[in-house]
């Protein structure tokens, strides 16, 4: 019998799950450079992307992963990026299954931890460079640019110039580059209220007056972006997110429910369509007025992962009710963070990869 | 629609003759052309046996205009015919892979690689081995080097 073509078994292969292909590396050379090569990760992280839904959130101190469909297969990740005991860890921006974080030491802020890019599937991680400027608040996003075929961390954040006015100060580091660059300085302008998310290109991220700003990850500019759904009434707990390739907002006004909207086509403000509100009848905890946060949309638009402070709920749409999930976050650093498990490796080059 | 049907002619390569339907041959886009030009000639599939042929014609005929139904019935059956046809030895899988390709059948291509996927997916490394035909190339350093990189996949 003839063997198989390349072409074929790429095409297999790139249907199994990533603990698979982790084993699968050892069956010879061949299989090893085809499992390793840019092209089957990129063809592996179109599948996982488009294929059945296989989104799972993170949470860390200490890491754990769950599965938004099935609810089960908890992950305990204490493996790979090692945390040592007097330190926490900070989940910063996820996009194409890597995740960038911080680790602080005791009660240091994220700004000032270590910085780390870490693929929670593999369990392989760099550390990034540490940045020249200290900004603070400081957000961190991940996005990738076509343009030079490599993934970019941004981040932003105020400092002060020789003046002593605030500035606004946006640096990239591109993964082959390994470096550093400011690629915009601005006097203060209205600042993010949470980190963004990327999307076509670009990363977006709600600010202070309730606008989208759009930043151009390829050409590092600004561009402009249509505004949310809101009728110019105030809102709060904004935050976007990313579900299906499409653009999500969930925020709430004052005495109203949270409600979450989809841009269905991307920049055309006419296309936003409301998803569901998320009513707090049925919340189970009442201690004080709940503030929670949509972390991903789970089976098939029909449930949403949500987090109140550390806890993380999987939100019923049509029944109205709350599942509380089996993993918990920190109770100073709860942030979570939806993520696909892919290939895509956090060091640019290398054969054993 | 007329009742007598469009019949197009394939001959395998160990020259068995079959006949096809029109509609099925035109979902067979490496042939379409022929077809769609009229060609009245029997079309030789020189990659592809008699024996692989008939099940290839006979997934495709099981499959038209059912595959797109949404009665839930129809399409409960038709998931259960599926796994009866693809209860094959290893060797005619793989065989039915290469068909799909060379004739550019997405479905059959799509469900064949689903399978083997599905298959392999929990098989040890000498029993992937054995069914790719592959054999171990590494020193025993590397091999132990690259399973170490894994280590903590392995219970998952």
């Amino acid at each position: 019998m003839a063997a198989i073509p390349d072409e074929i078994l790429s095409d297999i292969l790139s249907r199994l799950p990533v603990k698979t292909l982790s084993r699968f590396k050892s069956v010879s050379r061949s299989w090893l450079s085809l499992i390793s090569s840019p092209g089957f990760v990129k063809d592996h992280l179109r599948r996982a992307l488009a294929g059945t839904p296989s989104t799972r959130v993170l949470t860390a101190n200490p890491f754990k992963s769950i599965d938004c469909e099935t609810l089960e297969e908890i992950i305990d990740l204490d493996v790979g990026l090692r945390v040592g005991d007097n330190e926490w860890v900070h989940l910063l921006a996820s996009h194409d299954g890597l995740i960038v974080l911080a680790v602080m030491k005791d009660d240091v802020l994220p700004e000032g931890g270590d910085i780390y890019l870490w693929n929670p599937a593999t369990g392989l991680f760099r550390q990034l460079p540490k940045p020249a400027l200290d900004l603070s608040p400081c957000y961190y996003e991940l996005g990738f640019d076509s343009k030079i075929d490599d993934y970019k961390v941004l981040r932003h954040g105020c400092c002060f110039d020789s003046r002593d006015n605030v500035e606004l100060v946006f640096e990239v580091l591109p993964l082959r580059a390994n470096a550093w660059r400011q690629v915009s300085r601005e006097p203060l302008f209205d600042g993010p209220v949470s980190a963004g998310v990327f999307l076509n290109k670009a990363i977006h991220w709600i600010n202070t007056t309730g606008r989208i700003v759009a930043f151009d990850l390829e050409n590092e500019n600004f561009m402009g972006f249509p505004p949310l759904p809101v009728n110019g009434k105030s809102i709060f707990c904004h935050r976007l997110s990313v579900h299906l390739g499409c653009l999500v907002t969930c925020h709430r006004y004052i005495d109203s429910p949270f409600q979450a909207w989809i841009m269905e086509e991307y920049g055309v403000e006419s296309s936003w369509t409301k998803l569901f509100d998320i009513t707090l009848d049925n919340f189970p905890i009442h201690d004080y007025y709940p503030y929670i946060t949509l972390i991903a949309i789970a089976r098939r638009g029909k449930a949403a992962v949500v987090r109140y402070q550390s806890s993380l709920f999987l939100y019923d749409m049509q029944k109205e009710t709350y599942e509380q999930l089996p993993v918990e976050g920190h109770p100073v650093w709860p942030e979570a963070k939806a993520y696909v498990q892919t290939l895509v490796s956090p060091l640019t080059e290398g054969f054993l990869d | 629609m007329s009742s007598k049907k469009k019949v197009i002619t394939l001959r395998s390569s160990d020259g068995e003759i079959f006949e096809v339907e029109e509609a099925v041959a035109l979902e067979w886009l490496t042939i379409k052309p022929l077809v769609e030009s009229g060609c009245t000639d029997a079309i030789p599939l020189p990659q592809v046996t008699g024996n692989i042929l008939a099940k290839v014609i006979e997934y495709c005929k099981k499959h038209i205009g059912a595959s797109e139904s949404e009665d839930r019935k129809i399409l409960y059956e038709l998931e259960s015919w599926d796994a009866d046809f693809i209860k094959v030895d290893q060797g005619t899988l793989f065989d039915l892979i290469r068909a799909a390709d060379y004739l550019t059948i997405k479905t059959l291509f799509e469900f064949t690689c689903q399978t083997v996927a599905d298959t392999i997916k929990h098989k040890t490394i000498e029993e992937v081995r054995h069914i790719f035909r592959e054999s171990n190339d590494f020193t025993p350093e590397e091999e132990k080097e690259i399973r170490g990189k894994s280590w903590w996949l392995q219970g998952l």
